[in-house]
């Protein structure tokens, strides 16, 4: 999580403890520290970037594009981990995708 | 056809300016730089013998000082002395002036690129090297691999390119001519290295779910969606790189 009022908040810092989560906040101004989120960031406003662009979508509707997007992303393959897929991974079951 | 004695060593390199061979002839096949074998054509002489042509090519030559390529040169191996064809060159788009006892050829851009004064028995030839051999003798000159380092690290590792542009074109004097330089020079590279390269695996992972969350928040984006919304809250689960994102009007967290 990044510093710059983004994660600071007092209401959060109190969910945090309250509920047993630590935080790690990284530096001001250094997104390299974070890379695994800048990174995610970065491919998902590729794809929908691109995906909008080829249907000639209004630019307003990006959060649409966005969800789809995490819901591909989590049914792709990382390097992050093999032989997997994120949802795999997480829930434990192989995701169906022929309702793409 | 001409011919004349001249000094053995030289022999090679003398090129006749002949008007009336029809061609460009040389019996030196190592002069080609492009070569073509195997064309079924004789050159006839003033004496009614001829000649095999054993093939065609270009050969580069340094004549004045300059770096000249001839192209469509026979290769006949009979041949006493070489011949370069001043009806050849004319076609080429060259001016051939001979006048005053001197013979000038002219480029149409480059101007002047060869002359010659008449020689005793009225003749006009020209010395031309090779320049494959020129550049052989050059590096024989030159200084050894070790030296051209050195000097290489005497201008603050300056590349090579430059230090031979500061020895081509006289730029500095005491700056004996280097060598062409293959070498990598290690410290260049270090020198060039800003930062230790990131490593592709991370140093710990979490092994469950849940463990560590990766959370960032993007920049607005320009363009509000449907809803007001500008910024996207992204959370991935580290173990899994589960991804879910969240939308939301500003940045609200604030303190």
């Amino acid at each position: 999580m990044n510093q710059g009022g983004k994660f600071t908040s007092l209401e959060f810092k109190i969910f945090c403890s309250t509920h047993g989560i630590s935080r790690q906040l990284t530096t001001a101004y250094t997104p390299q520290q974070n890379g695994v989120a800048e990174r995610k960031n970065k491919t998902l406003m590729n794809i929908v970037r691109a995906t909008l662009n080829e249907r000639q979508v209004p630019k307003a509707f990006w959060p649409e594009a966005a969800r789809w997007c995490v819901h591909v992303q989590n049914r792709s393959p990382t390097s992050a981990i093999e032989q997997k897929t994120p949802e795999e991974a997480w829930c434990g079951e192989k995701p169906r995708v022929d309702y793409f | 056809m001409a011919y004349e004695e001249l000094h053995h060593t030289m022999h090679d390199e003398v090129w006749f300016l002949d008007s009336s061979c029809s061609n460009h002839m040389t019996r030196n096949k190592e002069w080609f730089f492009e070569f073509k074998e195997g064309l079924c054509k004789t050159v006839k002489h003033g004496n009614n013998t001829t000649m095999i042509v054993v093939g065609k090519g270009s050969i580069r030559v340094r004549v004045n000082g300059f770096t000249q390529a001839i192209s469509d040169v026979y290769f006949v191996l009979e041949l006493k002395n070489n011949l370069l064809s001043l009806g050849q060159l004319q076609e080429k788009g060259l001016s051939i002036l001979i006048q005053h006892g001197s013979c000038k050829i002219f480029h149409p851009k480059k101007g002047l690129i060869m002359h010659t004064d008449m020689k005793g028995n009225r003749m006009f030839y020209v010395i031309a090297s090779t320049a494959t051999k020129n550049l052989m003798c050059m590096q024989a000159n030159t200084t050894s691999d070790q030296e051209t380092h050195l000097w290489h690290c005497h201008f603050g590792h300056l590349n090579y390119k430059g230090l031979n542009t500061l020895t081509c074109k006289e730029m500095v004097i005491g700056l004996p001519p280097l060598k062409v330089q293959h070498r990598i020079c290690g410290t260049c590279l270090i020198g060039k290295q800003q930062r230790e390269p990131i490593l592709k695996k991370c140093l710990w992972r979490a092994s469950k779910q849940l463990q560590l969350i990766h959370a960032d928040i993007c920049d607005p984006i320009t363009q509000s969606s449907n809803n007001n919304k500008r910024n996207i809250l992204n959370c991935i689960d580290d173990f899994s790189r589960k991804t879910w994102i969240y939308f939301f009007c500003k940045r609200n967290l604030r303190r």
